[in-house]
C-alpha cells in the first residue's frame, strides 16, 4: 500500500492556557436529555490519552473525570494532531508506524512554527515580532517553543509551550503530535533605573518577576502610544498616521495601559505598560522522509500542514456561541465550493436558536438593553446601546421596551420558538433576522433584529453568517437528495471516513481521540472585535492578490508594484457589489424616519462590512479576476460610494481587475498561508489577553466571556444573578450578625472594587475566573462532569 | 350574537341601512342610539364589538392560512399574506383596547365561538379552509362602499353570497347577507366626531394604561426593508435561490397610544384604511367640523397595502380549481356534546366535531394554549391600566413576552393539527383533516387580586401538564403505559413545552412568595 498524500487533522485546533500539570480530559458535548430538550448540553467524558514521561501513550482512560480547574489551577487544553494518509487503494487512514514501514521505512518529521505579532501590530516594528520554531525533528523528546524577538533582552524568550511527537507503541501505533500551551503568563519590560524613575506606572507588578521581564525598554513597546507625537488627533494627523502605518486596531488600545483605564473613559489616553503574553498562532507541519530525503510522489514532496492557535480557556464549556468559527469556516468552504445548504436546514436552524438562548442566558438582558440599573444612568454601564451612543455621538436609547428586557423571560421566549420549530412548524422569523448589509441600521427597528444586543466585527450589531441566515430561510425546505447533512457536533474518525469522500469539509468537524471539545473551532467565537481565539478579520486582508487591506476597514495599506497606485486608497466595490453599508439612525425629531449618522467613527455615514460575510459573496470565484473599484483621497477617511458625477470626480475612482485567492490550501481545509502567516491571526487581539477579559464585555461573546451567572427567578419575578466578574459570588457577609447573603448583580464598571480589575487578572486570573457549567459556578471539589461519585 | 347585544344594536342592524348611502354624506342617516344607553356607553359597546370582530377576523384568517398546503410557491405566498393580515388584525384588536382605555371603558377580549354572526357584520364568521368562496367573502367584506357598482366586484359579491348562504340554516342567525366590516368603524367615528354626542369630559386625556408599538409591534412596521439602489442587498448566502416570500411586504401593526378624541378618530380611520383603503375612509368621515378638519390628517398607507387590495389580488390569482387547501373542517369543535340529531345549544351542521382520539386531545391542548394566551393578554391589560400600580406591574413587559410565547405554541399545534386525521375510522387516503378549533374559554375576565391572577396561570399550566401527560401516555393513570403520541416531532414538542411550562411554574411560584 502506497501513501499518496498526507493530511494533518484536525486542520485547525486550539490549545488553551492553564498551569495545572495535567491537561484537561477529553470530552464532548451531547444534546440535553430527551425529557429536558431546553436544558444544558451535557459534558460527556471521552477516552483520554495519557502520555508517559517517555512520550508514549500508556493508556486511554475510557471514562475520565473531567475537571476544568482544580486548586486554582486550570487544566490546559493540549490538543493532538494526527497524521492521516490517502493510500493508493483510495482509503483514508490514520497512519501508523506500521504503514510507514511499508513505505520504504519512511520517517515522519515535524516542524512547528508559531509567532506572536501583537506588539508588532501596534508598533509596526519588525523587531517586535516574537517567533518560535522547532525546526524539523523526528525524535520523541519534548520540544520547547521559545519565542524570541530582537527587542528582547539577550537570552530571554516567551515560553509558547511545547510539542512532542508521540512515540507509537503496540497499543497505540498511530502517528500523532501533541501541542501543550504555555501557562498564560504575562511578560513585561526590563526597566533600567532611569526608566524606573520616570515611569508613570505607580502600581506594583508582583506578577512580573525578573525572569518575566524580557522586553528591552528601548524597544518602543514600553510607553508606546498611537500617533504619539501628534498634539491634535484630527483628520489630518490621522491621515498622516495611516500613511506611516500607525493604524489602530478596532477596538483601539487593546493592551495593558498605565492607569487610568479603560482609555475611552479617560480621554482616549493609552500608554502601553509594555506587556506581552504567550498567546500565539502558526503551523504544525509534517513530512515523510526516506533515507534522509523528503519523500516525493509525482514530483511533489509528501508534506502536510495544520494550524494551531493558543487561546484563553473556554469558560462556558457546555454552551456554544450563536456564531462561531465553524460557521464562518463552513461558509468559506461552501461559498468556495458553491454548495447549497445541504440536507438539514431545520436541524441547523434549531441549533442556531439553541445557541441563541445559550448565549442569552449569560447576558443580563435588562442591563445590556440599556435600562437604568437601580437608578444608575445607563450611559455609565458598559453595553451595546452605550457603545452605540458613544460611537455615534447620540443619546442612548434602550434597544427594546424596557419592561420586557429580562434574561430568563427572553431565554424562555427563545425556548418557545425552539420548541415550536422542533415540532416541524413552518419558519416565521426570517424577516426578524439582521442581514449583513443591515448592520449599520441603528433605528429601533434595525437594532431589534436578531441576534440582538451583541457586537459584530464592525463594532455594530451582530449579523449571523449568510449561510446561517440561509439555513433559517430554508427551514421548511425538504432535504436535498443524496446530500449528507452537515454535522452539528464534532465527529469521530469513523464518521469522518464515511463523510469525507463526499464532503471534504467534514475534516473541519473532525475531533481526534483525546482532544477535548474546547480544542475545536466550534467553541471559538467569530464576531471578532477583536475576538478571543483568533482575530478572524485578519484572514481576509490579502484575499485580493496584490493588495493588503486593514483587517477592519477598506483601506489598502500594502500593494505590490503592479497596484502601487492603490496603496492608501479605499476598496469600494468587488465584482459589482459594495463593501460598505450605510449607518443610519432614528431622526430625533421623528424616530420613524432614518437619518444618516455622520460622526468621527462614520465620517461619511458608512461603515465597511466585516469581510467574512462580505467576501463570502465572491469566494466561489477564487482563482479568477474580478473587477474592483477603488477611490478616495490617498490615506483619507472612509467615504460612501459616490452617487453624483461631482462626487465621482472627487472620488477619483480607479477600476482594476484583481484575482481572488483560494481561502484554503489546495485540496485541504487549512486556511491558506498566503492569507495569514504565523502570528497574523492573533495579532489584533489584546496584549495581554487578560486585559481583554476585563475590557471586553459580554456583548462581544457572552457564551465565552459570560456576564450573568447563577441566574434564577427573584421574588419579584425578575431574574436574579451575579456578574461573572464579581470577586465574591458565594457569600457577602454584612452587618453585625455577619449573615450570609448571596450577592446581587453588580453592573460592570471599571472602578468598583467588588469587581475583578485588570491587575487582579494579571496577578491571579486562574484563581479568580470561574468556569460556568449549567449556568453556574463550576465547583470541581464537589462535583465534576463525568464524576460518578 | 347574544340577544342582549342585538337588542342594543337595533339601529345598526336595520335591514334598510344601506352602506352605500352611509358613504355619501348627503344621503347618510344620522346615527341613532338605543334609548337605554348614553352615547358614551353606546360608543364603548360599539368599540367592544369592534374588538370582538377584530379578534374573530384575526382567528379566521389564521385558520385559512393554516389550511393552505404550503409546498407550492403561490400557496406559500398566500399563506404569508394571510399571516400578514392576521397580524394586522391583532394590531387592530390592541389598538381598539387603547381607545377603550382612553374612554375609560373596560377592555374586551371576548368573541363568539364559530360560527358567529354579528348582524351588521360582513358575513358569518367561519373557520374554514381557503376556497374561492371564502376568499370572495374576504374581498367583499373589506371592500370600500364606493365600489358597489364595480362589475368585477359585483361578480365577486355574487360568489360570496352563494358561499355565505351555504351556512344559513346551519345555526347562523341572520339571513346570510353580507355587509362591510368598515360599517362599524364608520359609525363609531361619526359618533366620536360629534362633541354633542360624546363630550370632551368622556376622554381621559392621557396615554397612561395603553400599549405602545414598542411593546407589541415586534418590528412589524410594514414595507419591504429599506434599500439603497447603489448598495446590493442580498438576502442570504444564496441570494439567487431565496424564498419569494421574503420580499413580500411585512405586517404593519398599527398600535399607537391615543391621548385625545382626535387621536382616537385618526387611529380608527387608520384601522379602517388598512382594511378598506383610504378613499373609503375619507368618504365616510362625515360632516362635523371635527371630522372635516381631521380628514387631511389621516396618513396614507402604501398602495396595495389595504386588506381589500391584497385579498382582491389573491382572488384574481386564484386558479380555477381548488387544491390549495387541506381538507380541514369548517368550524371544528372538541365539544363531545355535539349531537347531530338534536337542536341543542349547538347548531350542529355548522360545526364539525373532531372525532379522532389523538386529534381531539391535541385540539384540546390547542384550546388550552389559546386560553393561556388570552389570560396573559388580559393580565397585561389589567396591569397596564391599574392605578395605583400593583405589585406585579413591573412584570407587564415580561407578560407580553408570555403572550408571544403562546402564539408560538399555538402555531406549532395548529400546524400539527391540520395534518392529523379528523376521525379514527377514516382510511389512509381520506383527505379529511382536523384543525385548530380556536374555541373560546368559559371566561376572559380575571379576578381583581394579583395573587389570584397568578394562581389562574398556575391552574392553566397544571391543566396543560395533564393534557400533555394524556398525550404522552396511552393510559393517563399508568405512567408505565406506552406512548400515546407516536410522532417523534410531536413528542419532542411536548417535552419541550412541558419543560418550558415547568420553568414558568417555578417563576410564578417565586412571584407568589414575593407577594405574600
Amino acid at each position: 500500500m502506497t501513501i499518496k498524500k498526507i493530511v494533518i487533522l484536525p486542520p485547525l485546533a486550539f490549545a488553551r492556557f492553564g498551569s495545572h500539570p495535567e491537561p484537561v480530559a477529553s470530552y464532548t458535548l451531547e444534546p440535553p436529555p430527551e425529557d429536558e430538550p431546553l436544558g444544558y448540553r451535557k459534558v460527556k467524558p471521552e477516552p483520554t490519552l495519557i502520555v508517559s514521561e517517555t512520550g508514549e501513550i500508556v493508556c486511554a482512560d475510557p471514562k475520565p473525570k473531567v475537571h476544568f480547574k482544580e486548586h486554582n489551577k486550570v487544566h490546559p487544553v493540549a490538543p493532538f494532531f494526527e497524521l492521516w494518509g490517502e493510500l493508493d487503494d483510495g482509503s483514508f487512514v490514520h497512519l501508523t508506524d506500521g504503514e510507514l514501514k511499508t513505505q520504504g521505512n519512511a520517517q515522519v518529521e515535524w516542524c512547528v512554527e508559531v509567532a506572536n505579532r501583537k506588539v508588532f501590530r501596534r508598533t509596526r516594528s519588525p523587531d517586535d515580532i516574537v517567533s518560535a520554531s522547532t525546526g524539523w525533528f523526528a525524535d520523541h523528546k519534548v520540544q520547547e517553543l521559545q519565542g524570541i524577538c530582537r527587542n528582547f533582552v539577550d537570552g530571554r524568550f516567551i515560553k509558547f509551550g511545547t510539542v512532542r511527537y508521540i512515540k507509537p507503541n503496540r497499543e497505540h501505533p498511530e502517528i500523532r503530535l501533541r501541542f501543550t500551551p504555555g501557562e498564560g503568563l504575562i511578560y513585561g519590560t526590563k526597566l533600567t533605573d532611569e526608566d524606573k524613575k520616570r515611569t508613570k506606572l505607580t502600581i506594583k507588578e508582583p506578577f512580573l518577576n525578573d525572569e518575566l521581564r524580557i522586553y528591552k525598554s528601548s524597544g518602543g513597546w514600553w510607553e508606546w502610544e498611537h500617533d504619539k507625537n501628534s498634539k491634535e488627533h484630527d483628520e489630518k494627523s490621522e491621515a498622516e498616521a495611516r500613511k506611516r502605518d500607525d493604524i489602530e486596531t478596532i477596538p483601539p488600545s487593546l493592551f495593558a495601559i498605565v492607569p487610568p483605564a479603560p482609555p475611552w473613559l479617560n480621554k482616549n489616553k493609552a500608554v502601553s505598560r509594555g506587556y506581552l503574553d504567550d498567546a500565539c498562532d502558526g503551523f504544525v507541519r509534517a513530512r515523510l522522509v526516506v533515507g534522509g530525503k523528503p519523500l516525493t510522489v509525482d514530483g511533489q514532496d509528501v508534506e502536510a500542514k495544520a494550524r494551531i492557535g493558543v487561546a484563553p480557556p473556554h469558560y462556558a464549556p457546555n454552551s456554544l456561541f450563536v456564531r462561531n468559527l465553524i460557521d464562518d469556516l463552513e461558509q468559506a468552504y461552501a461559498a468556495s465550493a458553491e454548495k447549497d445548504i445541504t440536507g438539514n436546514s431545520r436541524e441547523r436552524a434549531l441549533d442556531i436558536v439553541r445557541r441563541a438562548f445559550e448565549t442569552v442566558r449569560f447576558m443580563n438582558v435588562a442591563v445590556m438593553n440599556g435600562n437604568p440599573f437601580k437608578g444608575r444612568d445607563p450611559l455609565d454601564l458598559d453595553t451595546m446601546p452605550a457603545e452605540e451612543a458613544f460611537g455615534t455621538e447620540r443619546p442612548l436609547r434602550p434597544v427594546f421596551a424596557e419592561g420586557g428586557a429580562d434574561t430568563r423571560t427572553i431565554a424562555a421566549l427563545h425556548q418557545r420558538a425552539y420548541t415550536a420549530l422542533s415540532s416541524g412548524s413552518a419558519g416565521w422569523f426570517t424577516k426578524l433576522l439582521r442581514q449583513p448589509e443591515q448592520v449599520g441600521d441603528l433605528s429601533d427597528e434595525g437594532r431589534r433584529k436578531m441576534p440582538a444586543l451583541m457586537c459584530s466585527a464592525e463594532s455594530l450589531y451582530l449579523a449571523l453568517t449568510r449561510r446561517q441566515i440561509s439555513a433559517i430561510e430554508k427551514v421548511d425546505a425538504p432535504p436535498l437528495k443524496d446530500a449528507e447533512p452537515w454535522p452539528l457536533y464534532p465527529i469521530s474518525a469513523k464518521k469522518l471516513k464515511d463523510l469525507r469522500p463526499r464532503n471534504r469539509s467534514a475534516e473541519l468537524m473532525y475531533k481526534p481521540v483525546g482532544n477535548p471539545l474546547s480544542s475545536h473551532p466550534i467553541v471559538a467565537i467569530s464576531n471578532c472585535c477583536p475576538g478571543l481565539e483568533f482575530d478572524f478579520r485578519a484572514v481576509w486582508r490579502r484575499l485580493l492578490m496584490g493588495i493588503t487591506l486593514i483587517e477592519w476597514d477598506n483601506l489598502v495599506v500594502e500593494a505590490c508594484e503592479e497596484f502601487a497606485d492603490l496603496k492608501g486608497r479605499r476598496l469600494l466595490r468587488v465584482d459589482g457589489k459594495c463593501v460598505l453599508t450605510e449607518v443610519v439612525g432614528p431622526r430625533p425629531s421623528d424616530p420613524s424616519e432614518p437619518l444618516p449618522l455622520i460622526c468621527d467613527d462614520y465620517p461619511d455615514g458608512v461603515v465597511c462590512m466585516e469581510w467574512s460575510n462580505s467576501f463570502a459573496r465572491f469566494l466561489h470565484k477564487a482563482g479568477q479576476e474580478v473587477p474592483c473599484i477603488f477611490g478616495g483621497k490617498p490615506w483619507g477617511p472612509r467615504k460612501a460610494w459616490p452617487k453624483t458625477p461631482d462626487e465621482q470626480k472627487e472620488a477619483d475612482l480607479i477600476e482594476r481587475k484583481l484575482r481572488i485567492r483560494n481561502f484554503f490550501e489546495p485540496a485541504s481545509l487549512v486556511i491558506s498561508q498566503d492569507l495569514a502567516e504565523p502570528g497574523e491571526l492573533t495579532q489584533g487581539l489584546c496584549s495581554p489577553w487578560q486585559n481583554d477579559f476585563r475590557e471586553c464585555s459580554c456583548y462581544y461573546w457572552a457564551s465565552a466571556r459570560p456576564d450573568y451567572v447563577n441566574v434564577e427567578p427573584g421574588p419579584d419575578g425578575t431574574s436574579r444573578g451575579q456578574n461573572w466578574m464579581q470577586k465574591d459570588r458565594k457569600h457577602q457577609k454584612y452587618g453585625k450578625d455577619q449573615k450570609d447573603k448571596k450577592s446581587d448583580y453588580i453592573p460592570d464598571d471599571y472602578r468598583d472594587s467588588r469587581l475583578i480589575h485588570y491587575d487582579d487578572l494579571f496577578k491571579a486570573w486562574e484563581k479568580l475566573l470561574e468556569f460556568q457549567v449549567d449556568g453556574k459556578d463550576y465547583e470541581p471539589e464537589r462535583r465534576g462532569p463525568g464524576d460518578q461519585s | 350574537m347574544l340577544s342582549r347585544e342585538t337588542r342594543q344594536l337595533f339601529d345598526l342592524i336595520r335591514p334598510e341601512v344601506d352602506p352605500r348611502k352611509q358613504a355619501d354624506p348627503k344621503k347618510r342617516t344620522d346615527p341613532k342610539k338605543p334609548r337605554e344607553l348614553s352615547w358614551y356607553e353606546y360608543v364603548i359597546i360599539l368599540l367592544q364589538i369592534g374588538a370582538s370582530i377584530e379578534h374573530a377576523l384575526m382567528v379566521q384568517y389564521l385558520y385559512a392560512a393554516y389550511s393552505i398546503v404550503s409546498d407550492q410557491k403561490l400557496a406559500k405566498r398566500w399563506r404569508e399574506i394571510l399571516f400578514v393580515i392576521a397580524r394586522e388584525e391583532m394590531g387592530h384588536l390592541l389598538q381598539v383596547q387603547n381607545i377603550l382605555t382612553l374612554l375609560g371603558g373596560p377592555f374586551n377580549l371576548d368573541r363568539g365561538d364559530y360560527p358567529w354572526n354579528v348582524p351588521f357584520d360582513a358575513f358569518p364568521f367561519q373557520l374554514e379552509p381557503l376556497t374561492e368562496g371564502s376568499l370572495a367573502c374576504y374581498v367583499y367584506a373589506e371592500m370600500p362602499p364606493d365600489k358597489e357598482d364595480d362589475q368585477e366586484l359585483l361578480e365577486i359579491k355574487d360568489v360570496a353570497q352563494k358561499h355565505a348562504k351555504k351556512h344559513v340554516g346551519n345555526g347562523n342567525s341572520g339571513d346570510g347577507s353580507i355587509g362591510h366590516v368598515g360599517t362599524l368603524y364608520d359609525y363609531v367615528i361619526r359618533i366620536l366626531g360629534d362633541r354633542k354626542k360624546v363630550p370632551d369630559v368622556c376622554f381621559r386625556d392621557s396615554e397612561l394604561g395603553q400599549f405602545s408599538f414598542d411593546e407589541w409591534g415586534r418590528n412589524y412596521k410594514g414595507g419591504p426593508d429599506k434599500r439603497d439602489d447603489t448598495i446590493d442587498l442580498p438576502r442570504s448566502g444564496d441570494p439567487d435561490k431565496r424564498d419569494d416570500t421574503i420580499d413580500l411586504p411585512r405586517s404593519n401593526l398599527l398600535i399607537r397610544k391615543v391621548a385625545t378624541r382626535e387621536d382616537a378618530i385618526i387611529a380608527l380611520a387608520e384601522l379602517a384604511e388598512q382594511g378598506e383603503g383610504l378613499v373609503a375612509v375619507k368618504m365616510g368621515l362625515g360632516s362635523t367640523d371635527i371630522l372635516q378638519n381631521l380628514s387631511a390628517n389621516i396618513p396614507e398607507l402604501g398602495k396595495g397595502a389595504s386588506h381589500f387590495e391584497r385579498f382582491l389580488e389573491m382572488y384574481r390569482e386564484y386558479p380555477s380549481e381548488d387544491g390549495f387547501s387541506l381538507k380541514v373542517p369548517t368550524n371544528p369543535t372538541t365539544n363531545v356534546l355535539t349531537d347531530h340529531s338534536s337542536a341543542g345549544p349547538i347548531t350542529d351542521d355548522s360545526r364539525t366535531r373532531i372525532e379522532s382520539k389523538r386529534s381531539v386531545r391535541w385540539a384540546g391542548l390547542f384550546n388550552l394554549r389559546y386560553r393561556m394566551l388570552l389570560t396573559w393578554l388580559a393580565h397585561a391589560l389589567t396591569l397596564v391600566r391599574r392605578v395605583p400600580s400593583s405589585a406585579s406591574s413591573h412584570l407587564c413587559g415580561q407578560i407580553v413576552h408570555r403572550v408571544f410565547g403562546e402564539m408560538y405554541n399555538m402555531k406549532a399545534i395548529a400546524e400539527m393539527l391540520v395534518r392529523m386525521p379528523l376521525t379514527d375510522e377514516q382510511t389512509a387516503d381520506d383527505p379529511r383533516r382536523a384543525g385548530p378549533p380556536f374555541e373560546m374559554p368559559y371566561r376572559t375576565s380575571l379576578p381583581p387580586n394579583d395573587r389570584d391572577i397568578w394562581k389562574i396561570h398556575k391552574g392553566a399550566l397544571a391543566a396543560s401538564r395533564h393534557l400533555s401527560w394524556k398525550l404522552l401516555h396511552e393510559d393517563p393513570n399508568d405512567p408505565e403505559s406506552p406512548a400515546f403520541e407516536k410522532d417523534p416531532a410531536a413528542i419532542r414538542y411536548l417535552k419541550g413545552m412541558k419543560q418550558a411550562d415547568q420553568d414558568a411554574d417555578e417563576w410564578i411560584d417565586r412571584i407568589l412568595v414575593g407577594l405574600r
